[in-house]
């Protein structure tokens, strides 16, 4: 194929007339370019057999090019129109043969050493002549070690590090450029002795030679069995994110990314492929460089970031064993490039401010609120009747009053600033980054900063050793809302809570102190006072080092070993002063607390790559690892402060020092494992992985668990009857199947435990200390382990214009490490068991389009769809448990607002209906209901009897979504480039605690809807008279659960590439861009924000340390009070020196 | 190479043979039974576990007096604050009421910590004297667990023994009233014969489970069962036996000549006092009490408010008794020294050191003096409802309160049927004791909840003379159902 192309370029030089007046030139000058001896050989001695019969010397040359498979040089001006061959022979040497047709003519011919045949006139002399040039890619980034080749010989060169080259050719000859993962070029050189050639990204062939980060090791993409997403490069530093687990929003088809609430460095949960477990874990596994178990990425910078990998299915998590179920996320950082100095600078700075407000009551609405529900009370209640809180005329002077939520939020600054260095030899290579990251929160007095410096180092000692080391040192400083006594109590809550009546300051400048009138209305603090006046912050110094050495023992065999640190320092000062609220109540609170908490892995591998017979490809990894995490914790308090000057420096000053605390775990995992890939003939891939975890977190009769996994996959577009099929550029079909684990429990779970706790006595009280069973011990405690099966396509079509990756998935997770409640009669409310199993099956699809490829436009689009269907299948032989809390927000708290259900998913919102309101004392007379009145709700009688009680709770709604998707369109026009990116989930549930903390009630403000609470016969069917407590008192009511549904335009971004002239010494690339996130959302939820989980940080497992996970896991779907979002707009620059 | 790959494998063999010490758990914060009941100390410690039991805010902090005297005609929950105490004022609570649900769940926890040291200590080598006094100690709070139970909810499981995770009893069926009563009679019995008297137990231990603390909870525990189905015939006289038990330690019991000095936190476990919860040492072991009693004026959050029925009826004696002014109030000093009109309140409990906020140090006071003079009556007026005796405890209480003319005092004359005296008897009990979480299982004890409840406008029906099994232990255990 590649011959028939040569030959083809040949007779496109057929027009340069001057060709052939150098041409004898080409003996002088052969020796210095003839490196192929044996094609000249070859040319000379080939045989061939013709029967031509009156054909032109054209035809009769061309015939002669096909039959003897040697390439000839010549111009067709110079073959005489005139001439006729008639020619019979068989077998006949193929010089004799041309000789033969070039009889009687001026041409001759010569044959060079690399077996190119040159047809001439004779006596012609060819000139050399010298090229020179530079190669650069699309970017203009020059381009070292391009190969050059003169056509239709095998001489050439290659361009130097700054990507020039100088070479001699014959005139009118053509060079190819080429170069791995770029389009060749073919160039007529005529007369040129310039020429600068642009290389074009090959992204065809580079897909299918793109090389992923899998779990120990790398592999081609096109080798893979597993599900497998990947990210980098031009993905990730198209619009800047905050954090490094924004990167992966939207962009991964089947990961969902949820946050608990929108403060200023808090971190995401991530679920992947649906929620495999009950109580244990259900955060993946994140890796960075190599280094397994980094609790969460808030201290990773994002700019730092080469690619991310996503392994999905157990082929590619297996080798990951005990920790791989939740699937696993590989981070990988950026690495000195070897000939390229590169300096690159980022910076952008831009401002925050908050998307959606809640329609609350203003001043006047309030006021009428407050009476109308006084007035319902004191009718209800003569015994204690309360005179009414303002008169009419008070009221008429309100106004709209204050509006708490402008008054806590405000527009916040956001910057940051990286300087990188990166580049080196082929021996040692370097990336040094350094980033400084400040965000301001939107609520007052909140906010995040990131100080971090990187250094990756990578050397070669000789051809066979190698060793590298990735260094990371950060200081994070969070500043919280420190009001916070519980999820939904703090600021954000208090600010949808204070009266508007109340200022926010006094006549005399000083913030007001708290919710008036007292008696009438809830007791909170002032919390625009609360964020300005009181302090938290929770620090986070972290080193994060992993070195490596490798030695190559033998060709072929590696002999790997890493050891890694992650060290991290983590404290938080918080002070409460007297003169807010929650502070006056203790005389000034301080409190400080810091805990180390470091592991370190050890990990030992020896490798194996060979190719047998040029198609048995097969390599093996095995290794073993060890790893331990320890943190020491404590923390101590103080209350009781006469100033407020020293805060947290110096606890002493309070005259009530309480007990501290302090507390020591750890955990440690050994484990052996080994993969085998073996591919056949391009074509058949086999992956085998197994892994061996010992864990102590387990029962001493379970410390190991074995988790082994199988794949195969068929790269169908390597078959020949599909090769054919123009359409299909590439197209591969993968099967899996593996079983993983999931140990994401505490520490020390399965031992028989006894609590310390305290109590007083003596005539003066004395502290005494006390020690009481904590749990029922359970020494067979061991790993939950997800059976997983994928089956997935890899399909590209049009030369890869359209590629698609579909994947369906089924997991079966058992030996649940279920926290199961027990009767509390025992004491305990739960114990941990190995039982019950949960499926989630679903199907995914990523879908890559390059719509438009033209010179000055291109248009790729994205699309990601997910689906995940999740089922409880057993629960230790009970249907139903019942799960979550909703605070005190229900003020029924003891019931809960989920339920796990054979058959149903994780997540199903329990509950009752509600079914209007009762209108007349008639209709509730028909209905039977006793202890309702006109106005209160209509709470479904689901069982008949006539009594509202827990038997007519159902499954009233879903958590989790049904699918998940996002679409992502990156649009270049010359200069510029636009990028719109979209994602949403739907077809979930939220359970809007808001909503039911602020409807009814006189403890906080009010949806401004309660306005129109019923107040008379058919004046309202959807909210219950004011006075109604008909829904609380219920519990859970379905009129409070929203469809979660939302279309976020998450990040619409506008760069321009400022042009720099090749010439510059000093810039290399520039652009600016201007971005905005989250600029829309479209979705019929009524908070703040349909992305919500506001339970989600009790559900997640970061750090992989805490003491007691798990119970609130099943939290789903509730949003109360939580931190709003903010719509960010940012303006940025990326200089390249 | 041959070297290399031997060495590898070594290392191999060396991880694997050190593995399982690398994977052993090796506590650091915690205890463990392998570690603990191994001597007095360990005792002491776990003993200390059942007390700490009763500290939280869900149980002798805050729930105590909501199921109990918020459920009764003394107190009333703050309007619109929280239906689980709304809920209880008017009667209208369900199955899923958190301060049920608390309050069922705590005096488990006391139980199960209780029955650890039940079955722990006694094998440990020690004084034996210390250690029936440490197991009577236990055993006490165990019967005070199954009384509060049993008063509140009726049939419950009885559980006796650590439970495990193969426990037939981590899935129990409810007892009978009689089973209850007996276990509860025999702890108590144990406790009273094995623990120190008041008067021996020393000023550090203050607040441990005297013997006269067993005998007076015998008394009212068998006066409790007098008036059950599983009432003997012997239990008032046990009752009285128990009660002059208690009057007649003199060294270790008195009444306090000014009632004001039994709730000044400046004068803790005074010689009134015959069990309480204790609170108060620093650090962290304050209590929510004055903030939930008090008006936002003195600077409470004014969760409850004594119901006005009582506070204008209940002392028919108005100022000359001392508890009138003493215990409730419509009227409170700000901090600006302005005295501003309140809605009544208990104001009883009080701290000199308290300001605000959940940090004050009252006690919480279970038994009482006063208490036993009162039962010593109830049991004498059981026994033999002409015994002119049976106004002697009555009346002696009422004379410290200020009422001590003639008119004032209770006698066969003025008070002279059964029924007569039960009426005074509960009405006497509510203003000695408001407040301090008796009314509603004395409106119980005596079948009065319905007529109390009904003079402050509340209808209570037969569902909700006892509290309903929580919602969340019916859907878990299937036995309960």
């Amino acid at each position: 194929m590649k011959k028939e192309i040569l030959h083809d370029q040949v007779f496109s030089v057929h027009r340069y007339r001057k060709l052939l007046l150098m041409l004898n030139w080409i003996f002088a000058l052969a020796f210095l370019f003839c490196l192929d001896v044996s094609a000249s050989s070859y040319s000379q001695n080939v045989k061939v057999s013709l029967n031509l019969k009156d054909v032109s010397l054209k035809k009769a040359i061309y015939t002669l090019e096909q039959k003897g498979k040697t390439r000839f040089l010549y111009s067709e001006q110079l073959l005489p129109q005139d001439r006729q061959i008639t020619l019979n022979v068989n077998d006949v040497l193929l010089l004799d043969v041309l000789n033969t047709m070039l009889e009687n003519t001026n041409l001759d011919y010569r044959v060079t050493d690399d077996g190119l045949v040159v047809i001439a006139p004779k006596g012609a002399v060819i000139k050399n002549i010298r090229v020179k040039g530079k190669v650069v890619d699309n970017n203009g980034e020059s381009l070292p070690g391009v190969s050059i080749k003169v056509l239709g010989t095998g001489t050439g060169t290659v361009t130097d590090a700054k990507g020039q080259y100088e070479i001699s050719v014959p005139e009118g000859a053509s060079l190819i450029f080429s170069y791995i993962g770029f389009v060749s070029q073919t160039v007529p050189v005529g007369t040129a002795t310039e020429i600068n050639i642009t290389l074009k990204v090959d992204e065809a062939r580079q897909k299918l030679n793109e090389v992923v980060v899998v779990g120990y090791g790398t592999q081609r993409k096109s080798d893979l069995t597993g599900s497998v997403a990947s990210l980098s490069g031009k993905d990730l530093d198209k619009t800047p994110v905050i954090g490094a687990d924004q990167m992966l929003q939207g962009r991964i088809s089947g990961l969902q990314l949820t946050q608990s609430d929108g403060q200023p460095g808090s971190p995401t949960s991530i679920r992947i492929r649906g929620t495999n477990s009950i109580n244990s874990g259900n955060e993946p596994l994140y890796v960075v460089d190599g280094f397994a178990g980094v609790g969460n990425l808030t201290s990773i910078n994002p700019s730092d970031i080469q690619s991310i990998e996503v392994l999905k299915d157990a082929s590619a998590t297996a080798i990951y064993g005990s920790r791989g179920a939740n699937g696993v996320i590989l981070i990988t950082t950026k690495k000195g490039k070897a000939g390229q100095q590169t300096i690159n600078f980022d910076a952008y700075s831009g401002l925050q401010h908050i998307a959606h407000k809640i329609p609350l009551m203003d001043a006047t609405q309030f006021g009428r609120y407050l009476n109308e529900y006084y007035t319902e009370y004191n009718a209800a209640n003569p015994s204690t009747a309360k005179a009414l809180p303002y008169t009419d005329a008070q009221i008429a002077g309100f106004g709209t009053g204050t509006d708490w939520q402008d008054a806590l939020y405000r527009t916040a600054p956001i910057q940051n600033y990286q300087l990188s260095f990166g580049g080196g030899s082929n021996e040692s290579r370097y990336y040094l980054s350094l980033n400084h990251f400040d965000q301001d929160g939107i609520m007052k007095g909140t906010g995040f900063r990131r100080e971090l410096v990187r250094l990756n180092l990578d050397r070669n000692i000789g051809k066979k050793i190698k060793m590298g080391f990735s260094s990371q040192i950060s200081y994070n400083v969070q500043a919280v809302d420190p009001t916070i006594t519980g999820v939904g109590y703090g600021a954000a809550g208090g600010a949808l809570s204070m009266s508007p009546i109340v200022p926010v300051t006094d006549n005399t400048g000083a913030y007001t102190f708290a919710n008036a009138p007292s008696a009438y209305v809830g007791t909170y603090g002032n919390p625009v006072a609360g964020v300005e006046l009181a302090t938290d912050q929770i620090t986070n110094a972290r080193g994060l080092i992993n070195t490596y050495g490798e030695y190559e023992f033998i060709k072929g065999f590696k002999l790997k070993s890493s050891i890694g640190i992650d060290y991290n320092n983590a404290g938080e000062k918080s002070y409460l002063p007297t003169t807010i609220y929650i502070g006056q109540q203790t005389s000034g609170a301080a409190y400080s607390s810091n805990s180390v908490s470091y592991s370190w892995l050890n990990e030992n591998t020896l490798s194996y790559s060979k190719v047998f017979n040029k198609i048995h490809a097969i390599d093996v990894i095995v290794g073993f690892s060890l790893q331990e995490f320890k943190t020491k914790a404590f923390s101590t308090a103080a209350q009781g402060f006469f100033t407020d000057n020293l805060g947290t420096d110096n606890l002493a000053l309070g005259a009530n020092v309480l007990t501290p605390q302090s507390n020591t775990y750890k955990n440690t995992i050994a484990s052996y494992f080994g993969r085998v890939n073996y591919r056949l003939m391009e074509k058949y891939l086999f992956t085998f992985t197994m892994r061996s975890d010992g864990s102590s977190r387990f029962g001493l009769t379970s410390k190991w668990g074995y988790f082994p996994s199988g794949a195969f996959a068929w790269r169908a577009s390597e078959e020949d009857f599909i090769k054919n099929i123009k359409q299909i550029s590439d197209l591969k079909v993968r099967l899996s199947y593996g079983v993983t684990g999931n140990q994401e429990i505490g520490s020390y779970q399965s031992l028989s435990q006894y609590a310390i706790n305290s109590y007083s006595l003596g005539t003066t009280p004395s502290r005494v200390v006390g020690v009481a069973p904590n749990n029922i011990s359970n020494p067979n405690l061991s790993w939950e382990s997800t059976a997983s099966f994928d089956l997935g396509t890899d399909f590209g079509l049009f030369n890869n214009r359209i590629s698609i990756t579909a994947d369906y998935y089924r997991k079966t997770t058992s030996n649940l490490l279920l926290n199961f409640s027990i009767p509390q009669s025992s004491g305990y409310s739960n114990i941990l068991l190995n039982a019950g199993k949960v499926q989630n099956s679903g199907f995914e699809i990523a879908l890559t389009t390059r719509n438009v490829e033209a010179k000055n436009f291109s248009w790729t689009s994205t699309i990601n769809y997910a689906t995940n269907a999740n089922k409880v299948l057993d629960m230790n032989g009970t249907n139903n448990i019942l799960v979550g809390t909703t605070g005190s927000y229900i003020v029924t708290n003891g019931l809960a607002p989920s339920i796990l259900r054979i058959g149903q998913p994780i997540g199903s919102f329990y509950g009752y209906h509600f079914d209007g309101i009762y209108q007349t004392q008639a209709q509730i007379t028909a209905a039977g209901i006793s202890g309702v009145v006109p106005g209160d709700a209509i709470i479904r009688d689901v069982d008949g009897n006539k009594i509202i009680n827990g038997n007519d709770r159902e499954i009233i709604g879903q958590a989790a979504p049904k699918f998940i998707y996002s679409i992502n369109n990156t649009l270049s026009y010359k200069n510029f480039d636009l990028s719109i990116f979209v994602q949403g989930v739907d077809g979930n549930k939220i359970l809007n605690l808001t909503k039911y903390a602020h409807s009814g009630g006189t403890s906080a403000n009010e949806y401004t809807y309660m306005a129109d609470a019923w107040n008379g016969p058919g004046s309202s069917n959807t909210v219950p008279r004011v006075f109604s407590s008909s829904i609380h008192n219920a519990g859970v009511v379905d009129n409070y659960l929203e469809d979660g549904s939302y279309l976020r335009l998450q990040t619409v971004s506008l760069a321009y590439n400022v042009p720099v002239s090749q010439k510059s010494r000093v810039f290399k690339s520039s652009t600016v861009y201007f971005t905005v996130q989250n600029l829309y959302t479209f979705t019929k939820y009524t908070g703040y924000n349909p992305e919500i989980n506001s339970y989600g940080a009790q559900n997640l497992n970061a750090g992989t340390q805490n003491l007691n996970p798990g119970s609130q896991n099943l939290n789903l779907g509730a949003d109360v009070n939580s931190y709003p979002p903010s719509r960010t707009l940012l303006l940025g620059v990326k200089l390249g020196f | 190479m041959k070297i290399k790959i031997l060495m590898a494998g070594v290392i191999v063999a060396l991880c694997l043979a050190s593995c399982k010490k690398f994977l052993t758990e090796q506590p650091y914060s915690f205890l463990t039974p392998t570690n603990f009941y191994k001597n007095k100390g360990d005792a002491i410690a776990a003993l200390n576990g059942v007390f700490s039991t009763m500290q939280p805010q869900t149980f002798y902090q805050r729930t105590v007096y909501t199921v109990s005297d918020n459920a009764s005609d003394l107190m009333y929950a703050a309007p619109g604050s929280s239906t689980d105490r709304n809920s209880l004022t008017d009667h209208t609570f369900a199955s899923v009421n958190g301060e049920i649900g608390n309050w069922y769940i705590n005096n488990y926890k006391m139980i199960k910590n209780a029955n650890d040291v039940i079955k722990y200590v006694p094998p440990i080598s020690m004084d034996q004297t210390d250690k029936a006094n440490i197991v009577g100690n236990a055993l006490f709070l165990r019967a005070l667990g199954y009384f509060n139970l049993m008063t509140a909810f009726g049939q419950v499981p009885l559980i006796t023994e650590p439970v495990t995770a193969a426990d037939p009893n981590l899935y129990p069926k409810k007892a009978s009233i009689a089973a209850i009563y007996d276990q509860i009679v025999s702890d108590l019995q144990y406790a009273e014969a094995n623990c120190y008297a008041e008067k021996n137990i020393v000023a550090g231990d203050k607040g441990r489970v005297s013997s006269g603390a067993a005998s007076a909870l015998l008394a009212k525990v068998l006066l409790t069962r007098a008036k059950s189905t599983a009432a003997k015939a012997t239990d008032s006289q046990d009752a009285l036996t128990e009660c002059n038990k208690v009057i007649g330690d003199t060294g270790s019991y008195g009444l306090l000549s000014n009632y004001a000095d039994i709730f000044s936190s400046d004068n803790k476990y005074n010689k009134e006092i015959v069990f309480a919860v204790r609170f108060g040492a620093a650090p962290n072991v304050g209590n929510i009490i004055l903030r939930m009693f008090y008006p936002t004026v003195l600077g409470g959050y004014g969760s409850f408010f004594i119901q006005n029925n009582f506070f204008n009826n209940g002392f028919p004696s108005g100022a000359r008794d001392i508890r009138k002014t003493y215990s409730v109030s419509n009227q409170a000093v700000d901090s600006k020294g302005v005295t501003q009109a309140v809605t009544p309140f208990c104001y009883k409990f009080k701290d000199s050191q308290w300001h605000q906020d959940n940090n004050s140090r009252s006690d919480w006071f279970v038994l009482r003096l006063a208490e036993v003079y009162l039962l010593q009556s109830e049991a004498l007026n059981n026994i033999n409802p002409a015994d002119p005796n049976k106004f002697n405890g009555i009346n002696t209480i009422r004379a410290r309160a200020g009422l001590n003319l003639p008119t004032d005092q209770f006698n066969l004359t003025n008070t002279p049927t059964s029924d007569n005296f039960v009426d005074v008897l509960l009405a006497e009990r509510a203003r000695e004791l408001c407040g301090e979480g008796q009314r509603r299982w004395d409106l119980l004890r005596f079948g009065k909840l319905k007529s109390a409840m009904a003079a402050v406008g509340v209808t209570v029906d037969d569902n909700h003379l006892l509290f309903p099994i929580p919602q969340s232990e019916q859907d878990v255990n299937p036995n309960l159902r």
